[in-house]
This record gives structure tokens, sequence and C-alpha cells, in this order.
């Protein structure tokens, strides 16, 4: 009897020991590569940017250069067209917003060769830091870009390996790739620095060397010689393992080619596990069931004590019975047991080929993916800086011609078109916020004049259907035909983008030249915009697909997403959107919006009216932003006082009397909410405006000592909107 | 005694007469590659480039006459003027010594700059008032592309040539080169980067000489 107790507890034992094992290492395992995968997504992500990037800083003067036969210009021409692009400058001095955040840059002669910089501060590397020039030569000159990587020798004697990308460099004079841009950036972190921030630790495998600053020279030794061990078929596929201790404690090791297919050599990336907080939990449960075991034992005897006293006479033949039913209950136990872990050694097996199967398709849906969003990041940057192209045309034109300062309606006008751009390119960079984060749901859609809207757009497309076409000799008229249309409702930026896109589109559809009629009209509860153009017309098949995203019939210049952004916004509108196109005669695309209704539009107009005059600190630390909210405060009549930074707006808010407080959240010193919650200690119920840069980012439930918050930019009316809704007295729950 | 000295000079004096007096001409035409760009009703054309060949588009042929000839003092200064974000005259052909300036005629910047080895130059960026307006002397012969580095788009040729005879033919490829000089010469017509023609003359003073490239 003793003995079954026993030996059922004992097999009982063993069998949750392994599972508790078996579901350890799996799910550190399955822990492991989720964050691996995250984190090369990231690093994909982050390529497909830079090389994109990359291709449109060699469409410059430094293409001109390779084109006109002046290689020796490249370097010199690259000064100017690349410091943009770097993070350090002369001196060393970090920019924080660099576009790339490059570190050094060379150039390759039509051999790969690497052309030599004309003296040592072209070409931009860290003081005091050096590479061999030589890892970045290549056997000939790419079609594609590439990537590789280079050891660089820091000054302090420290090493760092930074990654470079190739672009190649296409001459249409020579109707050829004649050079390359190589560009060396920091390489993106992966996991954390040292092993004790997270529990990835990251290195680099390149040209037989391990590179992994944050272990011991042991430590690395032993993995080098672990991975100089291994057959190249490992090497190719993603490899995992069960690596010796390091330091004492058991890893996982990962290894991935990173540049899989380059002319550079090939760079592995390593990342290595620490399984020491499973291993740790472990022990802990470990402890735990041993213990349990041994206190089910301890019934189990006393138990088994107390019956077989009871009942031993009649029992003792049982039991030898028994004891042989344990012994062969044991060994089919046994047996079970050596099944089970095939078919669970089987089934892994199995799981692990469909991952991998899963990995490859997801990976190839993800590279096509990567692809639109690097045209796709790069497309919002080139709207952007078309936005910018008026502003600081006309900028210009104001601070140059001393006469147009004079003609005030000239100014007005010019103004007027200034503001018009500057706010379309906040609403390319609200798309770009919009690009990575799901729609809040807070759309404010006001009443659009249709007629102002067609007139705003003719202006601001004026630069590309007239300047641009006849610079190539074609003749592209507008025609507007509007008639009286009750506002429609909408959000004016967005539409105004819906009918750029459209003019774009049929300039584009117009190589020859021709006219471009746009038409408002209304019909019973919309508004219709039409835009025909007299171009190509459209195949039934563009037809068809011309909304979907990143379908283009412009080849390269085209990023696909004109149409279907186009869709996208008349959607939300609740519009509708047609289209007729006949081959040859021309496209005409109609678009309806649903009126707006004027109750809603009378509310907003009297919450924006000025308040009565007020008495207000300002406080920002940005001169530029003061002098803007001083001089539209006092606008509306209020007076106004302002102070540079915390401290010395409590020093003011102190000395004077005041109805209101806007100050900026981020100063230096004492920031914008330390200030507030130190006034609302003082008058509790002093209104409190603050200006933040992350408005969107922020909750303000989490800073009490606040009434309104609001989101820099700040407009005139948004301003208005605030200190009204700060004045109201807020609703008592 | 003084007669045989004086016939020669009068022989001299009678010779550059007839060379001054009775025009040489060479007219004829070119054939010129086909024209990729929709006929245009307006005379504009544009520098174009492809398959590695800069041309004109519709194509113009320079047609000029190859030879020693001596460098006037003083040339004539040439403009290539900007308007409408284009040069308005792409293709330029110009003796070599010439100063070129370069107006612009629009009311935003304009930069141009050359990195070809016939002239290297970078003007900065200047608007329609910079005075002096901006210029350069071409000194060598070559071809000289012109960028603009606001106007990506923007492309200009200058044809440096190392004689006072040259014409720019009109789009059909028609030509008439005037007032010649007698002898034995080249000539020469550029049609593209990388195609020029060339055929050997013989002028006689007076003459009117037909020639086609084919
Ligand atoms: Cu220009």
């Amino acid at each position: 009897m003793m003995i079954i107790v026993v030996s059922i507890t004992g097999v009982a034992l063993i069998i949750a020991q392994r599972n508790v094992a078996e579901n350890f290492e799996r799910n550190t395992r399955a822990d492991f590569q989720s964050q691996i995968a995250a984190e090369h997504a990231a690093r994909d992500v982050r390529l497909a940017v830079l090389t994109e990037r990359c291709r449109q800083l060699v469409e410059s003067r430094i293409r001109a250069a390779f084109e006109d036969d002046a290689p020796d210009l490249v370097y010199r021409t690259a000064q100017t067209e690349l410091p943009d692009a770097l993070a350090t400058r002369e001196g060393g001095a970090e920019t924080p917003g660099a576009v790339l955040n490059a570190k050094f840059y060379r150039f390759l002669d039509e051999k790969g060769a690497v052309i030599p910089p004309p003296a040592e501060d072209f070409g931009a590397l860290e003081r005091g830091d050096k590479f061999d020039e030589r890892d970045l030569a290549l056997r000939g000159l790419p079609e594609d870009h590439q990537v590789g990587f280079v050891v660089v020798h820091k000054a302090d004697g420290g090493e760092a390996v930074d990654e470079v990308i190739v672009t190649p460099i296409f001459s249409r004079n020579a109707n050829a790739v004649v050079a390359a841009l190589v560009i060396g950036f920091k390489p993106i972190a992966l996991g954390g620095d040292t092993p004790a921030h997270g529990r990835i630790t990251a290195g680099l495998w390149l040209n037989g060397r391990l590179h992994m600053p944050a272990l011991s020279p042991a430590a690395v030794d032993k993995i080098a010689s672990r991975l100089d061990g291994l057959p190249p078929h490992l090497l190719a596929s993603g490899f995992t393992s069960l690596s010796e201790d390091i330091d004492g404690v058991p890893h996982l090791l990962f290894l991935k080619q990173t540049n899989p297919g380059s002319h550079y050599p090939p760079a592995y990336e390593v990342s290595l596990y620490s399984q020491a907080d499973a291993l740790a939990r472990q022990r802990e449960l470990r402890w735990e069931i041993v213990g349990i075991g041994f206190l089910v034992l301890l019934a189990g005897l006393g138990l088994s004590h107390i019956l077989s006293s009871r009942l031993s006479a009649p029992v003792e033949t049982l039991e030898v019975v028994s004891a042989e039913n344990v012994v062969q209950r044991e060994r089919a136990e046994a047996a079970l047991e050596v099944t089970n872990e095939e078919l669970h050694a089987r089934n892994a097996e199995l799981q692990k080929a469909l991952a991998d199967l899963e990995a490859a398709q997801q990976h190839v849906i993800q590279q096509e993916r990567l692809r639109a969003l690097g045209q796709m990041a790069s497309g919002i940057a080139h709207d952007f800086n078309n936005a910018l192209v008026p502003i600081l045309g006309f900028c210009e034109l104001l601070q140059l011609s001393p006469n147009a300062l004079q003609d005030r309606k000239k100014c007005l006008s010019y103004l007027e078109t200034i503001q018009t751009a500057a706010k379309d390119a906040a609403s390319v960079v609200s798309r770009l916020r919009e690009f990575y984060r799901a729609n809040t749901g807070e759309e404010e859609f006001g009443p659009v004049q249709l007629s102002r809207l067609v007139n705003q757009a003719i202006k601001l497309t004026q630069p590309r259907w007239k300047d641009q076409a006849q610079a190539n000799g074609v003749t592209i008229s507008i025609v507007p035909q509007l008639s009286d249309v009750p506002p429609v409702r909408g959000e004016e930026s967005a539409l105004r983008e819906v009918l750029t896109n459209l003019i774009f589109n049929a300039v584009d559809a117009m190589p020859a030249g021709g006219t471009i009629t746009i038409r408002t009209r209304r019909e019973s509860d919309c508004g219709v915009l039409e835009v025909a153009d007299s171009g190509t017309g459209m195949t039934e098949e563009v037809r068809q697909r011309c909304l979907e995203p990143f379908f283009t019939t412009k080849g390269e210049r085209g990023t696909g997403l004109g149409l279907s952004m186009v869709f996208g916004i008349v959607q939300r509108h609740g519009g509708q959107i047609d289209l007729r196109s006949e081959l040859g005669r021309g496209t005409t695309f109609l678009i309806s919006l649903p009126f707006f209704r004027e109750e809603k539009f009378a509310v907003v107009a009297a919450k924006t009216a000025p308040t009565k005059s007020l008495r207000i600190l300002v406080v920002d630390d940005e001169a530029p932003v003061r002098t803007l909210l001083a001089a539209a405060l006092r606008e509306d009549g209020h007076e106004v006082e302002l102070a540079e930074q915390g401290v010395d707006g409590l020093r003011r808010f102190l000395a004077g009397k005041f109805d209101l407080v806007i100050t900026d959240k981020a100063m230096p010193g004492m920031s914008g909410d330390q200030m507030a919650t130190a006034i609302k200690q003082v008058s509790p119920h002093m209104p409190i405006v603050l200006l933040t840069g992350f408005g969107q980012f922020l909750d303000k439930e989490k800073i009490p000592s606040i009434d309104v918050l609001v989101a820099k930019p700040i407009g005139v009316v948004a301003l208005r909107e605030a200190i009204s809704q700060a004045l109201s007295p807020a609703p008592v729950a | 005694m003084r007669l045989p000295l004086f016939l020669p000079i009068v022989c001299v004096l009678l010779l550059i007469r007839t060379t001054c007096l009775a025009d040489t001409v060479i007219e004829g035409h070119v054939t010129l590659p086909k024209s990729h760009a929709a006929p245009v009703m307006n005379k504009r054309y544009e520098i174009v480039t492809k398959n590695g060949v800069v041309a004109t588009d519709p194509p113009r042929a320079v047609v000029y006459l190859e030879g020693k000839f001596s460098k006037p003092a003083n040339l004539p200064v040439q403009q290539m003027a900007q308007k409408n974000l284009a040069f308005v005259t792409p293709l330029l052909a110009v003796q070599a010594g010439t100063k070129v300036e370069f107006p612009n005629l629009d009311d935003t910047f304009h930069n141009i700059f050359s990195y070809s080895p016939a002239k290297r130059f970078d003007l900065g960026r200047y608007r329609s008032d910079e005075r002096p307006i901006p210029s350069q002397v071409f000194d060598v012969a070559g071809l000289v592309t012109l960028h603009c580095d606001i106007h990506e788009h923007m492309r200009g040729l200058i044809l440096v040539l190392d004689t006072p005879h040259f014409t720019t033919s009109d789009t059909e490829g028609h030509y008439r080169l005037t007032g010649l000089p007698a002898g034995h010469y080249t000539l020469k017509a550029w049609v593209d980067s990388k195609t020029t023609k060339e055929q050997p003359v013989d002028l006689k003073s007076g003459g009117t000489l037909h020639l086609d490239f084919p």
C-alpha cells in the first residue's frame, strides 16, 4: 500500500515538474522570438525610409556632377547638398532634428572604388574616427541599393559598427550607373545595450568577428568560436539554439543575416536572450512542487498506515498482487511517456514548419508593404515641401521688393496665400499622424464654400498647371464654372487636397495641353463638384482600379496615393465619388458632398466671438510664440503681461492681478504644469490654459491644475475658444 | 621700277574687295532624327536626354565651318535668358571668347550653374533686378550643359565653337550660312551630344553652294 502511494506521488511529481519545465522553455522561446520579430520589423521600416531618402538625396547637383563629368567636384557639391542629412557637423555638434542622422558619406567611382575626399573634413566623420576605406569598396557598381557594415575605430580606442547604405547614381547622359553614394549610419540599437537593460543582448557578427560590446571579452570569444563552427545552411536560416552558459547563465541565441543578397560581406545579427529570469522562476516552482509533493506523501503515508493497520491481515495477499500491478503500471506509464515525448517532439517540429511557412508569407507581404511605406513617407515629405514653396516664395518677395510692403492690397493677398499654404502644411503633418495612429474621431467639420475652395485650389496649383506646363511647351487652361451653392459640410483643408489632387491628375492626363473645367452645382441635398479634363481618358481597367491605393499609371513619378486619398476623404465626409471617362475624350470626376446644417454653425460662431476684456498672463519661453499670442490677445482687447519662464511667471502672477493664465508646458526650469500647480495653491479658481506640442498624447485628467489643454500650433479662433472654455464655470460633479 | 612693287598690292586689295563684296553662301538641309514630342504650335523647344543622348526636342542642328580663323578682339555679347522657368534659347551657339549674359526674366530666383569640362561656373541665386546681369566668358570650345539649382527641370546647352561662321537650323533641318571666306574647309553639323556630321567643302568666292547632310 505504502509503495503504491509513494510511487503514484513520485510519478505525479516527475510529470508535473517536466510539464513546468517544458512550458517555461516554450514560453521563453516564444517571447524571445516575438521580441526579435518586432525589432526586425522596426529595422525594416527604418531601412525602407532611409533608402528612399538616400535615393532622393542623389537626385540633385550630385547627379549633375556625375552626369556632366565632374567627379572632382562631387565632394564639394555634397558639402552643400548633404549637411541636412548628417548628424554631426564641424566640431561634432549634434543636430537633433537631422533628417537622416547620417555619420559620414563617400562616393564610389565607376569601378566601385572609393573616390577619396579632397580633404579630411569632407565626408564628415566624427573627429578622430577612422575606418578602412577599402571596406566600403564594391566590386563594380550595383543597380540597386546595398546594405553593409563597417568597423569604425573611435578616437578613444573603442570600436563601433556603422551601417552603410549604397545608392547607385544613374547618369542619363551615359545611360548607365556611373557612381554611387555611400552613407554611413549608426545602426538601430536592438534590444538593450547592456544585459541588465531588457533581456536581449544584441551584436553583429561580421567577417568572422563578433561585435558585442555589452559582453565580457571571454563571453564574446566563447560565442564567436561557437558561431565559427556553424555549418553554412544554419547560417542561411535563422538559427536558434540553447547556447552554453555565458557568465554562468544559460542563453538562447538567435542568428540572422541583416543584409541578405548584398554585395557587401554578409553581416549577421546575433541576439542573446538571457534565461536568468526564467530559470529563477522555474527554480521557485520546482521547490513549490517538491513541497506539495512532500505533503501529499506524508498524508498518503499516514493514510496508508491507518488503512494497513485495519486491514492488514486480509489484504496481505492482495498486496503482493498489487505490488506486481504497480510494477506493470510503472512500465506502461514509462512507455506511454516515451510515446508522449515523441509526439511532443513531432508536434513541435510540425509547428515550427508551419511557423516558418507563415513567416515566409508574412515576409513577402511585409516587403510589399514596406516599399509602399517608404514611398508614402517620402511622398508626404514631398507634399510638405510643396506646401512650403509658396510660403518661402512669397515671404522672400515681401522681404526683397521694397515696394511690395507699401502696397497693402498686394500684401494682404500674399499673406492670405501664405496662410493657406501653411495650413495645408500643418494638415500634411496631421496626415502623417493619421498614418501611424488610428483616427481619433474628433474631426472638425464646418461649412465649406465650394466656389471659394475652387478659386483657392486653382491659385495654389498654378505653378503646376500653368508655369510648369508652359515650361514644357504646352498650354493648360482652367475654366471655373461656378454657381451659387450653399456651403457643404466638411474639413476645408481636406477638401482642398481633394481638389488639388484632381487638378494634378487632370494635368497629368493632358501631356499635350488642354482645358480643365471645374463646375459647382447644387442638387436637392448636396453640392456637386465636377472636375473635367480634355485629356487622354482612361481604359475600362484603369477606370475600375484608379481609386485603389498604390495604383498608378505614372510609373516612378506617382505614389499611387492621390486618387485613393481623394476617395478616402470623400468617404469620410459622407460624400460620393463618381467618374466618367472616355478614351481620347477625357475624364470627369463628380464629387457630391452633403450640405452643412446651419444651426450648428451659429453655436461655433458665438463661441469664438471675442470675450470681454481680460487681464491675461502669458508665459512661454519661445519669443515668437509669445509675441504672436500677445498680438492676438491684444487685438481682442485684452491686457497682456508676458513672462519668459515658469519662475518669472509665478513672480509676476503673485505681484499682479489676473483673470487668466496662458502658459506653455515645456520650459526650462519650472515647467508650465508645475507653475500651474503653484498658482492653484494660491488661487484655486484661477483659470489656466496649458499650451502643448504634445496635445494628442497628453491627458487633461492627469494634470488637475489645468482647466484647458490646447495643442500647438494654435490659431486665433482656437485661442478664443480655449479662453471662453476656461472662463465658463466647470461642470460640478 | 615702281610698277612691279605696285602690282601685287593692287592684286591683294582686289582680292580682299571681292571676298568682301561677293557673299559666299552655303545652304542646305540636315536630316534630323524624328521628334518624340507631339507637334507644338509655338516655336518652343527644349533640351531632352534620351538613351544617353542630349539633344533639343524638336531636334535642331548647329551647322558651322571649321578652319583656322582669327579671333576678333570684340565679340558681341550674347544672352541666355530665363523666362517661365525655362531658357528662352535652350540651345545657344557662340564663338569661343564670347561673353554670355544670363538675365532672369521671371519673378522668382534662378541659380544657373554648369559642371561641364568646357566651362564650370555657378552664378548663385539671383533675381531679375540683379545688376550687372550675371555673365560668363566662354573661352574653350565644347558643349556646356546648364542647370538651375532651384528648378531641376531647367536644362540649357551652350555650344562653344572655334569659328565665327555658324548657324542654328530650323526644326525641319534647313540652314543657311552667309558671309563665308573662300577656301578649303570642313563643314560640320552638330545634331546631338553624340552626333556631329561633317563634309569637306571647297568654297569659291561669290558662289552659293548647296549641301545636304543625309
Ligand atoms: Cu531656375
